[in-house]
């Protein structure tokens, strides 16, 4: 806002003719004119407003009580033949100035300039004390610097981030504090500034301990004045957690690719040297020997099975997410027919609902109905009738997709462990599994920030529910209106 | 030099060697398997075997099944070689790697890889891996004319 617009002139006189006379003359001052008819009326307008000037009538009834409110300087206007006596009361009352009526414009206009001026010069001064502490107790580290590479001037943070006095910041060319790696990108940001651009950036600036903190500066240029006002912000712990974010990553992709290999070929070695065994040495093993010799093999495959779920895990964690509008009635066609080709044996009847679309990462999104519409085959696999359904719910919230079977199903009260990895519900002799798919479900439900909850009963089929991107954020309440067996929630913790 | 069917392993785990030869050897195709143990062994035997003037010394493989993690020097990098040698750079190379890594495929193909195989850790998996290797690159496969521009085409 600007102060010109709020400069205020309040002008008291009980007579309405007087008071448009001043109107008159101080119209073209264009400031904001109030009038009063009484002292009262002019106490409760000084209590609304700020006034720069009170123009007041002297001889005004109520005008003793006044002067208590009255904090802006007033002119009080006299008749021409008062005496000194009346002035001298006036000025008792508080008033600075005076004037005679009938009144002279030029005269009014210039003392009510005089007064709009100082007060304009009173905020301005406020303001730049204002101004001048925040600089000085601003927890930021500000500054104003010269194109010509040196620090005008800084505020008392610098000295506590950097331990250099602002008298040592002042006295070298700034890149000299610049870490030497930085200086180069320090120089091409002070060439964009004097060409007139805002500039953002982060360089390491040296401490006087010897070691350096990472600074995240927000310049602007003055061209006329060949300066720059610039924030700094201390990102140190900042960029030390993203380097060892960073490094974590590194570790842990160096660790699965190991993993995927190193631990690969000694499985290779036990499932084909058992081969070898029954194939060689067959006349020396009798039928226990084969039966061994079958559950070796049989371990180290669901050896290989565990490693490559995990692998998937672990690449789900790691992928870069890209998001379009992914068909997911299509994607659950592809799957279910995979499972069929599969398994050509087994008749399921597939329920997909048509024109399920989402918006995620399509790869992803097919290893979510992978996981799911598998373990409903698996879980089908003693029905006689197995039904697999794949649709959306829409509620309030948003959609909410569902996988559903008539399978066996598992007891609520076990739900909790559900997502977790290498929990298992069911012994392995009935159904198979590793244990990490569901994991792998939600691992990748929520790097779509949404969540992913299970409703179940022994013997009654399993429906698992699941949002993305905070499509539904009202799921809870939907998903509990209809889950007459219980609900296992999981709830995005990250 | 005749080009029978000749196989280079390039493979360090003395165990993947036997399992490998042994699938070989329960295919139709007769194969001979020359296994080298790393890098720079594969390196020496095809800059020999294709060498110009130093015939005799050691066959030419119709395939070479290259493994990636490999002591002294990666398969990736002896792929680069093989590549950049006017001899080799041919050659029929296909990648028998541990796993199915994204990055290991993309670096195989740009190195100039003609095939990518995961290994399989079920050994009947193994066998017919090997077999189809073996029917595309020994028989269906026609390859590289040895020393081509060097005699009139």
């Amino acid at each position: 806002m600007q102060p010109e617009e709020i400069v205020n002139i309040l002008l008291v006189d009980q007579d309405e003719n007087r008071l448009r006379e001043l109107e008159n003359v101080l119209s073209s001052l264009d400031r904001n004119l109030v009038k009063a008819h009484s002292g009262e009326e002019a106490s409760r307008a000084l209590l609304d407003h700020d006034f720069a000037v009170v123009v007041a009538d002297a001889r005004m009834p109520g005008m003793d009580g006044f002067e208590t409110a009255a904090r802006p300087p007033v002119i009080f206007a006299f008749p021409a033949d008062c005496s000194e006596t009346h002035l001298a009361r006036g000025c008792s009352l508080g008033a600075v100035d005076y004037i005679y009526t009938p009144i002279v414009p030029e005269i009014l206009r210039a003392k009510v300039t005089v007064f709009v001026e100082l007060k304009r010069q009173r905020e301005r001064l406020e303001a730049e004390v204002m101004r001048n502490r925040f600089f000085t107790l601003s927890p930021g580290l500000l500054s104003i610097a010269g194109l010509d590479g040196y620090f005008r001037q800084l505020n008392p943070s610098w000295e506590r981030t950097l331990g250099y006095t602002i008298q040592e910041l002042k006295s070298k060319p700034f890149r000299e504090f610049v870490h030497p790696d930085d200086r180069e990108m320090a120089l091409v940001a002070t060439r964009r500034l004097a060409a007139g651009e805002i500039v953002h950036f982060e360089i390491r600036y040296l401490a006087k301990d010897g070691s350096h903190r990472w600074l995240l500066w927000n310049t602007a240029p003055d061209a006329e004045e060949q300066l720059i006002y610039a924030v700094a912000h201390d990102v140190t712990e900042r960029k030390q957690a993203e380097a060892a974010l960073v490094a974590a990553n590194r570790e842990l992709e160096a660790f699965s690719y190991s993993v995927s290999h190193d631990l690969r070929a000694p499985l290779r070695a036990i499932d084909g040297f058992s081969q070898a065994l029954e194939e060689d040495c067959s006349e020396r093993l009798d039928e226990a020997g084969r039966r061994h010799l079958e559950r070796i093999r049989s371990a180290a495959r669901y050896m290989g099975h565990l490693i490559d779920a995990l692998l998937r895990l672990s690449r789900v964690a790691r992928m870069e997410l890209r998001r379009s509008v992914a068909d997911l009635s299509k994607l659950a066609r592809t799957v279910a027919r995979d499972l069929e080709d599969l398994d050509p044996g087994r008749k399921v009847e597939f329920a997909i609902a048509e024109g399920v679309r989402a918006v995620g990462d399509a790869n992803l999104l097919r290893v979510v109905l992978e996981n799911l519409l598998g373990n409903a085959w698996k879980f089908t696999a003693r029905r006689e009738d197995a039904r697999i359904e794949f649709g959306v719910e829409t509620g309030g919230g948003g959609p909410v997709y569902r996988v559903r079977d008539n399978g066996a199903g598992f007891d609520m009260k076990h739900a909790g462990k559900l997502f977790s990895l290498f929990q298992r519900l069911h012994e392995a002799h009935e159904f198979p599994g590793t244990g990490i798919g569901l994991a792998t479900v939600q691992r990748v439900v929520r790097r779509h920030g949404g969540r992913v909850w299970a409703e179940s009963a022994a013997g009654q089929g399993t429906t698992i529910r699941f949002t993305l991107a905070g499509e539904a954020q009202t799921g809870e309440q939907d998903g509990l209106a209809d889950s007459p067996g219980g609900e296992a929630e999981v709830r995005e913790e990250d | 030099m005749s080009q029978t069917n000749i196989v280079l392993l390039v493979e360090d785990n003395p165990d993947d060697v036997d399992l490998t030869v042994r699938a070989f050897r329960k295919n139709a195709i007769h194969t001979e398997v020359v296994v080298a143990r790393d890098g720079q062994e594969a390196l020496d035997y095809l800059f020999a075997a294709c060498a110009d003037g130093s015939r005799g010394k050691a066959a030419v493989p119709k395939i070479v099944l290259l493994d990636l993690k490999l002591p002294k020097m990666d398969g990736i990098e002896v792929l680069r070689r093989l590549r950049a040698q006017e001899s080799t750079r041919r050659l029929p190379v296909v990648v028998l790697a541990s796993s199915n890594e994204q990055r290991d495929i993309v670096a195989s193909y740009d190195a100039g890889a003609n095939g990518f195989v995961c290994k399989p850790i079920v050994f009947p998996d193994l066998v017919k891996a090997v077999e189809g290797l073996g029917l595309y690159w020994l028989v269906l496969n026609e390859p590289p004319p040895l020393h081509f521009g060097s005699e009139a085409c």
